[in-house]
């Protein structure tokens, strides 16, 4: 068990490393952006990431909700929270990136307004877990929450055909991305990818032991009386 | 049979909404909140900002619906207080109503509330601010946001409720998920004032009637769910 936690730590530690090495040294320099343009392959994948991660959360509040797993919600809550952090780095990045492209920080296209409205739920998503006092309640209110959230994911995806300044989805047949480009940002997402498993392990283990402090305490309460 | 049951289940939701508005003529907890504060509203805008007709034109729709929004969510939150108070849902429960009528009930009478106060709150904006956005286009857009907003309001003030701090709650729920259909109700306004007729190709116009079909739909079950214990 801690051989595999250790593991699954060591090995985002390297991907990044190696990851870092060829946004900076391999990777080239974009014609018409400049060395702008490497904030890409940060922001494509915590976009990405943190899309994947609210689906699932999605996928797993139904699953709690039909099978009461305390598994399932500690899971969701770990990839809610982790998600919340991939999706707040995006909406960051892409504000970095836009500045000198763009001319503005912000700009209220259709994507980022969708973005940061999902960053929005998800921050509610936290805080009703933080502040409703029964755990089961929690859960579910979060699952609920967790349902309404991913139903906007794809909506925001989406919403890049609606009248967008967003530059359009880059992998895929109509890509035009070069190889060399293509090659960094698959490994950028391989190494970000690494590094969202291994915290959603950690925060899943952090909750599980919480848990079980707290139903110990409670045991312990139930023998005094 | 199936007409028997169909019947019974509207005398229900009928009756549901019945004790919900007689509630709201002896209370007035919706009318006193979300009017008085919407009316401040308009009073307080006319002091932080003063528009030209022609800058009306542009600002006025997005002042106009976030004036709604926060008068109509405050209107909510008292509106079913008194259920919460004396545990009317308990007693509802155990006459063994369906959950889903009580959520539509609950949801029609939260509608009926909204489209009055919507169309009462445009009298200040007339009157006090000189900006008239009234159409009869204008009513189709504030029934398709009345619909979208007291299905997703219904649903959360029941999470919030059951909550610390409900109040801060309340708003960090309902307005995120709002959101989309405020931003479309907004646009859709936007143009009619700007003398556009109401298209049925507008995609502002999609996107509200789209949220309103996906939350009515998930916005039942979720509720259901949510009372389940």
């Amino acid at each position: 068990m801690i051989i595999i936690r250790n593991i699954l730590l060591i090995i985002p530690i390297i991907l990044m490393l190696i990851n870092i090495y060829l946004i900076f040294m391999v990777a080239p320099t974009d014609a018409n952006l400049g060395h702008v343009q490497r904030i890409f392959y940060l922001h494509v994948p915590t976009a990405l990431l943190s899309f994947v991660a609210f689906f699932t959360v999605a996928g797993l509040s139904v699953s709690y909700l039909i099978t009461k797993s305390q598994r399932v919600d500690r899971l969701s809550q770990a990839l809610a929270e982790v998600g919340l952090i991939f999706v707040t780095l995006a909406l960051v990045t892409g504000s970095i990136w836009a500045k000198p492209v763009w001319g503005v920080w912000w700009t209220w296209e259709p994507r980022l307004t969708t973005t940061l409205i999902l960053w929005f739920i998800y921050v509610a998503y936290v805080m009703v877990r933080s502040y409703t006092s029964d755990t089961g309640k929690a859960a579910k209110f979060a699952a609920v929450l967790g349902i309404v959230g991913g139903i906007n994911v794809p909506i925001v995806y989406y919403s890049v055909m609606l009248r967008s300044i967003h530059p359009g989805p880059v992998i895929g047949d109509e890509t035009k991305l070069p190889n060399s480009m293509l090659f960094v940002l698959i490994v950028s997402l391989m190494a970000f990818g690494s590094v969202l498993i291994a915290l959603v392990k950690e925060r899943h283990f952090t909750l599980h032991a919480e848990q079980s402090i707290l139903e110990y305490k409670l045991k312990s309460q139930w023998k005094s009386i | 049979m199936k007409i028997d049951k169909m019947k019974d289940l509207a005398n229900q939701l009928i009756l549901l909404v019945k004790k919900d508005l007689i509630l709201e003529w002896r209370t007035k907890e919706f009318t006193t909140a979300s009017l008085v504060l919407g009316m401040l509203i308009v009073v307080v805008l006319n002091f932080g900002i003063r528009l030209t007709s022609e800058q009306w034109e542009m600002a006025g729709p997005g002042v106009l619906w976030i004036c709604f929004v926060l008068s109509g969510i405050v209107g909510v939150g008292r509106a079913f207080q008194s259920d919460f108070d004396n545990e009317a849902l308990t007693g509802i429960d155990l006459l063994g109503i369906s959950r889903d009528i009580l959520f539509f009930s609950k949801m029609t009478t939260c509608m009926i509330f909204i489209m009055m106060m919507l169309l009462v709150l445009i009298v200040p904006f007339i009157a006090l601010l000189g900006f008239n956005p009234f159409s009869w286009e204008l009513l189709v857009v504030l029934i398709l946001f009345s619909l979208g907003f007291s299905l997703v309001s219904t649903l959360f003030v029941f999470v919030s409720n059951q909550t610390k701090s409900k109040d801060v709650i309340m708003y960090v729920l309902i307005l995120p998920v709002v959101l989309p259909i405020l931003i479309a109700s907004i646009e859709v306004t936007r143009e009619l004032v700007a003398g556009y007729p109401l298209n049925v190709t507008n995609h502002w116009l999609g996107i509200l009637v789209g949220f309103d079909l996906v939350y009515l739909v998930i916005c039942p079950w979720l509720f259901g769910i949510i009372l389940d214990d």
